[in-house]
C-alpha cells in the first residue's frame, strides 16, 4: 500500500545523491518505475523519499564513443531497441529488449532500473556480462567502475553503496568482429525468462579471440561457462564444429544451480541450458560466417 | 410455438436478426465510460475489507475485535457470532454454506470484516483482530478426499452422490469390440483469470437491501440473499453491473454477502472492492479433475463400447455432483456405456464452473480415447469423428433431468398440455445440429486432407521444430432448468419504442445487444429503438443469467415469447382501431403496423400513432405501456439440445525445449442461426483461446498448504492475443433450431472445449507421443522422455 511519502525532483546527478545520501534507506530513486511501483503497492519496499530522475539530463543518452558504447541508466528499453544499427552487438540488445514484458512498459522501464532491480530472471544482464560490459557508478566519494559480473550481487542485489547511483553502462566494441545471441525459453509472448543463455564471439582474421557465455535464471546471478568458452576460444572459424559447439554448451550444464519454482523445474532449467548455449553459439558463429552457424 | 415451423429460408427476409450490429455498448466501452461495479460510488459510502484464514482448514477458537474496533475510523466489525447462520446457496451449486461460520475451509477463507472510514483504516483494522485457531488436518488431494479416513471439509462429508448415466450392457459391450484402449489424465486447476476486479456495494433502507456489484447472475445473487438473511425476496434487490471477463468467477460470490452483513451492521453503504489476488485466490476456480476412460471399438472403426469415471473436487463450498459430460453424448454412438461423475471435498479455494464445466476436460479425455482408438485403426480423425458422432435425432445417453424446476421432469411435463408438448422435439433426442457439417466444412477450409500426415506424423520437420495439425471437437448445453425457467418481460412504450427486461450477465459476450435484435425482429421495430435492462431483479423477471450457455438459448426463448406476447396485444389493438381485422392478419415492420396482405385495405401506421391515438379512450392504460410476457411453457432444454464445435489447430513443436507455437487455427461451430455473426466470432475466438490457454499454460499452482502461489497474471499465463495466429475466418453450421429464437442455439462454451483436444491431437501428431494439460515445455519434455 503506498503510504504519504515526500517527492524529491533534484537538477543534477549530484544533488540526486545528496538527497538520497540525506534520507537513507527509504530513499529510492525513480527512473521508470515498472518494478519500484509494483513492490511499493505490495509492501516490498518502504518508501518515505521518492527521489525522480526522469527529467535529469546526462543520463538517458546511447552513444558510441571509440571502443566502447555508452548507455545511459535511464535509456529505456524501447531506446535500446532503435539504437540496434549502431553495431552488431547492439542488434542483440535490442532483440533481447523487444522480448521484455510490452511496449507500453518498455517505454518506461529502464536499462539502469533493469539492472539495479537485479532479478535472477533479467533478459539483459546475462547479455551485458557475455558483452563484457561495465558499469559506472557515482557517490558522494566520486565515481567508480565495476564489470557487471561484480556488480549484480545476488537476487535483488548489487553492489550500488546506499547512496551511489547507477549512471553508464558501457558496452565494449572491439576493433575486432563481435557477434552475440541471446536465447531464452518462456511461456506466453509477454513473460519472464524460464531460463537463459547469451553469449558473444569475436573473431580476428578468422580466428576466435574471445568468447563469452553466460547463463540467466539458473542462479541468483549471470553464471559464466568458462570451460565452455575454453571450447572455442582460439579455434578458427572453419574449424569449429557441430561436436565444438556441443562440446562447450555440454559445460553449461555442470554450472548452472537453478532452483524449482512456480515458473518451471530445476532439472528442466538445467537440460535447457547446453540447448539455448548451443543455439545461441550457432546464432553468433553463423553472423560470423563460421559453417555450423 | 411459430419457430417450431418456421423454415431456415426465412433468414433473408430478417431485418435485425443474423446481422453483425455493434454491440450496444461499443463506445462506452472504447472509451471507458462503462460502469463496472469497482467505478461505483454511492452517497455516503464506507469500505470493507475481509480477514482471511492463514490456514487451508480450522476452527476459531475465539476471536476478539475490541482493538480493531477500537481504531480510529472504524466502524464495525463482524465475525461469525454476529452472522445469521443460515445456509445459502449459488446457483447449479457452486457455494454452499454460510455466511461465515467461524470454520476455515482454505487458506484465504472468509472469516471476518471490517467497515471503516477508508480501505487503508479497514486493512489496519483486520490486523488487530485476534483469532486464536484450532489448527485441523487438511485434505488436498481429490482421491485422498474420498477416503472415509479422510478429515471432513464439510459437515455433510466430502463425498456427493455420484452422477452416473448408463446404457446398454458394457460387459457385451467389450465383448463386440474387437480392442479396447483406455487412458487416465489428472488435470491441473484453470483459474477464471478475471482481467477485471470486482466489487460489491450494499445498502439497506430499514429492512430492505439493495446490492450493485458485477454478477452473470442477477436473480440467483438475489435468491442466495434471500436464504443467508432470511428476508423475503421482495426485500432484496440486486442491480447487476457489467462484469467484463468472467467466464464463471462472477455469479454470486459469498465477498457479495458479507458486503450485505457488514452495511447492515454499520447501517451505512459499504464497498468491498477485491485487489486482483482476492478475484483470483479467493473467489472460485476450474476443478482439480481426474478422469479415467476406455472405449471399446471395431476394426471397421465402430465404437461399441465407451466407459468414463471422473472425479471433480469441489474445494471448500462447491457442492457439485456432476459437470458437463455432454462431450460423452457427443461420442455416444456407442450401444453401451457408463459414466459417473464423483463430486468432493477438498481444502483448497472453493471450485465451481468455469466455461464449458467438465466439458474441457471430460471431454479431452473422451477425445484423447476416441482418438487413441483411430490410432489403432490408423483411420483419419475427421473420418472417425464423422463416423461415431452423435447426428440430429440421435438417443442422447443422459435420460433423466436434474432436478427440474426443483422437481423432477416428469412433474413438469405432467402439468403441460399435450398440444404443446407435441410441438416439442422429442426428448432426450437430439434436436438439431452437430459436428457433421462443421467438421466437413472445417477441413476443406483448413485444407486437412493434404496436412493430415498420418498418426504421428509431422508434415514439417526443420531441425528440433515439427510442425503438425489435430482436429478436436467439443459440445456443451444450451442452459439448464435446474433452478426454475427463465423468463422475461417486453415493453411497448407509446413512443413506438420499447424496452427488454432480462436478467444475463454482461461479460462480453453481447448479450445486451443479441437479445435486443431478438425483440427487435420479434417486434417488428428498428434495433435502435429497443433498449434491454439486464441487470436490475426488480424490474427483470427471475433468469438463471448467463450460465451453462443459458442465455441465447433459453433466455432468447422467453425474449423472443414475451415480445411476440406484447405484439400480440399491439396488433389486437391496432386491428380493432384502424384495420377492422383480426391480428393474424397483421404485421408490424420497421415500426410500421400493415396488413400482411398487400391487396387488402392500403393503412399503414406507425406503432407511435397508433398506440398514441388509443390513448385518449384508453381507459384501463393498456395502450400506455404494453407489456408482453412468455404466454407458453418453456420446453425443456436439456434434454434436447447442444452446441457444437469443431477446431482445427497447426502446431510447432520444438523437440528439444518443449515449447509448442500455435501457427494457425480454426474455428467451426454450429450454434443454428448466428444471431450476431460478430458477436459469434468473438465467442469463439475467446473460446478457443481460453481452452488453448488451458491445454498449453494455465495451472494454479498450489504449496503443500493449500495456498495458492500464483494468483497473478506474472505467473499465472493467460495467452495474450499475439501468441494466438490470427485467422479472420470462422465458419458456422447452417442448422436451424426448431426451439431456439429465430432458430438459434447457444454458442460460449463449446468452443472452450474443442481447442485443447484440437491442439493436445496435434502436438501427438508432431511429436508422436500424448502430453498431458498443461503441456508447459517442461512437460511436453518430460513426455517426450517416455518415448526414449
Amino acid at each position: 500500500m503506498i503510504r504519504q511519502f515526500d517527492y524529491l525532483r533534484p537538477d543534477s546527478i549530484d544533488a540526486a545523491i545528496t538527497m538520497k545520501s540525506r534520507h537513507g534507506e527509504r530513499a529510492r530513486y525513480w527512473a521508470g518505475g515498472t518494478d519500484l511501483m509494483l513492490q511499493w503497492r505490495r509492501g516490498e519496499v518502504m518508501v518515505d523519499h521518492c527521489i525522480d530522475l526522469t527529467h535529469l539530463t546526462g543520463l538517458d543518452g546511447i552513444e558510441a564513443f571509440p571502443g566502447e558504447i555508452r548507455i545511459g541508466a535511464m535509456a529505456t528499453l524501447d531506446d535500446l531497441d532503435r539504437a540496434t544499427s549502431m553495431h552488431p552487438v547492439m542488434e542483440a540488445l535490442g532483440d533481447t529488449a523487444r522480448l521484455m514484458c510490452t511496449k507500453q512498459t518498455r517505454t518506461l522501464a529502464t536499462v539502469g532500473g533493469n539492472m539495479c532491480n537485479a532479478s535472477p530472471g533479467a533478459d539483459l544482464s546475462p547479455l551485458f556480462v557475455a558483452l563484457e560490459s561495465h558499469c559506472l557508478i557515482q557517490g558522494p566519494n566520486g565515481r567508480r567502475e565495476v564489470s557487471m559480473e561484480d556488480f549484480l550481487t545476488g537476487v535483488n542485489t548489487t553492489d550500488l553503496g546506499a547512496e551511489e547511483l547507477l549512471c553508464t553502462i558501457v558496452v565494449p566494441v572491439p576493433q575486432a568482429r563481435r557477434e552475440a545471441s541471446y536465447r531464452r525459453v518462456a511461456r506466453t509472448v509477454v513473460d519472464i525468462a524460464l531460463v537463459s543463455a547469451a553469449v558473444s564471439l569475436t573473431a580476428d582474421a578468422g580466428t576466435v579471440t574471445d568468447a563469452r557465455i553466460a547463463l540467466g535464471s539458473v542462479a541468483p546471478i549471470p553464471v559464466r561457462v568458462t570451460e565452455g568458452e575454453k571450447v572455442l576460444a582460439g579455434r578458427s572459424l572453419d574449424d569449429i564444429g557441430a561436436g565444438h559447439l556441443e562440446e562447450a554448451a555440454g559445460h553449461a550444464a555442470t554450472v548452472a544451480r537453478p532452483i524449482s519454482d512456480v515458473r518451471a523445474g530445476a532439472g528442466y532449467r538445467a537440460r535447457m541450458c547446453p540447448v539455448l548455449v548451443r543455439r545461441a553459439l550457432a546464432d553468433a558463429l553463423g553472423r560470423l560466417g563460421g559453417h555450423e552457424g | 410455438m411459430a419457430a417450431a415451423t418456421e423454415a431456415a429460408g426465412h433468414r433473408s427476409a430478417w431485418r435485425v436478426a443474423g446481422k453483425g450490429i455493434p454491440v450496444k455498448d461499443a463506445r462506452e466501452k472504447v472509451t471507458g465510460s462503462l460502469k463496472y461495479a469497482v467505478d461505483l460510488e454511492v452517497q455516503g459510502m464506507v469500505h470493507g475489507k475481509i480477514l482471511r484464514s492463514p490456514h487451508a482448514h480450522a476452527r476459531i477458537i475465539s476471536i476478539d475485535t475490541t482493538r480493531a474496533e477500537a481504531l480510529p475510523g472504524v466502524l464495525g466489525v463482524v465475525t461469525h457470532h454476529d452472522t445469521p447462520q443460515n445456509v445459502w446457496e449459488n446457483a447449479w451449486f457452486n457455494y454452499r454454506g454460510k455466511i461465515l461460520d467461524g470454520i476455515a475451509r482454505f487458506h484465504g477463507d472468509d472469516m471476518a470484516a471490517v467497515a471503516a472510514v477508508s480501505e487503508d483504516v479497514a486493512e489496519a483494522a483486520l490486523e488487530l483482530i485476534d483469532v486464536e485457531y484450532e489448527v485441523l488436518d487438511a485434505v488436498f488431494d481429490p482421491e485422498a478426499a474420498m477416503q472415509p479416513e479422510a478429515p471432513q471439509v464439510r459437515e455433510e462429508g466430502n463425498l456427493r452422490d455420484p452422477y452416473v448415466v448408463k446404457w446398454g450392457d458394457v460387459t457385451k459391450g467389450a465383448e463386440e469390440a474387437d480392442f479396447i484402449v483406455e487412458t487416465e489424465i489428472r488435470f491441473a486447476s484453470q483459474q477464471m483469470a478475471p482481467l477485471g476486479r470486482n466489487a460489491c456495494i450494499a445498502e439497506w433502507n430499514g429492512d430492505r437491501v439493495t446490492l450493485w456489484t458485477s454478477s452473470q447472475t442477477p436473480s440467483e445473487l438475489r435468491d442466495g440473499i434471500h436464504e443467508a438473511f432470511g428476508i423475503p425476496l421482495s426485500r432484496v434487490r440486486v442491480i447487476a453491473l457489467p462484469s467484463g471477463s468472467s467466464f464463471g468467477n462472477w455469479w454470486s460470490a459469498n465477498f457479495m454477502l458479507i458486503t450485505a452483513l457488514l452495511a447492515r451492521k454499520v447501517r451505512k453503504p459499504v464497498k468491498i472492492e477485491l485487489s486482483n489476488e482476492e478475484c483470483m485466490a479467493t473467489v472460485k476456480r476450474r476443478h482439480i479433475e481426474i478422469s479415467r476412460g476406455r472405449m471399446g471399438c471395431r476394426n471397421d472403426g465402430t465404437l461399441t463400447l465407451a466407459e468414463f469415471d471422473h472425479i471433480i473436487d469441489n474445494g471448500g463450498y462447491g457442492f457439485k455432483d456432476d459437470v458437463g459430460f455432454f462431450c460423452v453424448d457427443n461420442w455416444g454412438r456407442a450401444e453401451h456405456g457408463h459414466y459417473a461423475i464423483h463430486g468432493v471435498n477438498t481444502n483448497l479455494l472453493t471450485a465451481g464452473c468455469m466455461r464449458a464445466v467438465g466439458d474441457v476436460t471430460l471431454g479431452s479425455v473422451v477425445e484423447r480415447v476416441a482418438d487413441m482408438c483411430a490410432i489403432r485403426l490408423g483411420m483419419d480423425p475427421v473420418e472417425f469423428r464423422l463416423k461415431n458422432q452423435i447426428k440430429p435425432g440421435e438417443r442422447l445417453r443422459m435420460q433423466h433431468s436434474r432436478q427440474y424446476m426443483k422437481g423432477s421432469l416428469e412433474q413438469y411435463l405432467e402439468g403441460i398440455p399435450e398440444e404443446d408438448r407435441q410441438a416439442w422435439p422429442k426428448l432426450f433426442h437430439l434436436s438439431s445440429g452437430s459436428t457433421d457439417e462443421i467438421l466437413r466444412k472445417g477441413a476443406e477450409a483448413f485444407d486437412w486432407s493434404s496436412k493430415w500426415k498420418g498418426w504421428g506424423v509431422p508434415y514439417a520437420v526443420d531441425g528440433p521444430r515439427r510442425r503438425a495439425v489435430g482436429v478436436g471437437t467439443g459440445a456443451h448445453v444450451c442452459g439448464v432448468e435446474f433452478e426454475g425457467n427463465v423468463s422475461a418481460v417486453v415493453r411497448i412504450n407509446p413512443d413506438g419504442s420499447a424496452k427488454v427486461h432480462c436478467a444475463v450477465g454482461r461479460q462480453g459476450q453481447g448479450s445486451e445487444t443479441t437479445q435486443a435484435q431478438v425483440a427487435a425482429e420479434e417486434l417488428g421495430i428498428p434495433f435502435d429503438k429497443v433498449e434491454i435492462e439486464t441487470g436490475d431483479t426488480d424490474s427483470c423477471p427471475w433468469s438463471h443469467g448467463s450460465l451453462a450457455s443459458n442465455t441465447m438459448y433459453r433466455v432468447g426463448w422467453a425474449t423472443r415469447a414475451a415480445a411476440s406476447d406484447a405484439k400480440r396485444q399491439l396488433l389486437d389493438i391496432a386491428g380493432r382501431e384502424f384495420f377492422d381485422s383480426p391480428r393474424h392478419e397483421l404485421d408490424v415492420v420497421d415500426g410500421v403496423i400493415c396488413s400482411r396482405d398487400p391487396n387488402k385495405r392500403n393503412i399503414r401506421i406507425t406503432v407511435e400513432e397508433a398506440l398514441n391515438h388509443f390513448r385518449g379512450t384508453d381507459a384501463l392504460g393498456q395502450a400506455s405501456s404494453i407489456t408482453g410476457r412468455p404466454q407458453g411453457p418453456m420446453p425443456p432444454a436439456s434434454t434436447f439440445a447442444r452446441h457444437f464445435a469443431a477446431h482445427f489447430a497447426d502446431v510447432e513443436v520444438d523437440i528439444e525445449t518443449g515449447e509448442i507455437k500455435l501457427l494457425d487455427f480454426l474455428a467451426t461451430q454450429d450454434s443454428g442461426t448466428i444471431m450476431n455473426p460478430q458477436v459469434m466470432k468473438n465467442q469463439m475466438i475467446g473460446g478457443a483461446i481460453c481452452g488453448a490457454g488451458f491445454a498449453i499454460y494455465e495451472a494454479l499452482s498450489f504449496d503443500d498448504d493449500g495456498r495458492i502461489l500464483n494468483a497473478n497474471l506474472l505467473d499465472y499465463k493467460l495467452l495474450r492475443a499475439a501468441d494466438f495466429p490470427l485467422r479472420g475466418e470462422v465458419i458456422y453450421g447452417d442448422s436451424y433450431d426448431p426451439v431456439g429464437p429465430f432458430g438459434a442455439r447457444s454458442a460460449g462454451e463449446a468452443p472452450a472445449a474443442a481447442s485443447g483436444p484440437a491442439i493436445a491431437q496435434a502436438v501427438y501428431n508432431a511429436v508422436g507421443t500424448w502430453v498431458d494439460m498443461p503441456m508447459t515445455p517442461e512437460n511436453v519434455v518430460t513426455a517426450l522422455d517416455t518415448l526414449h
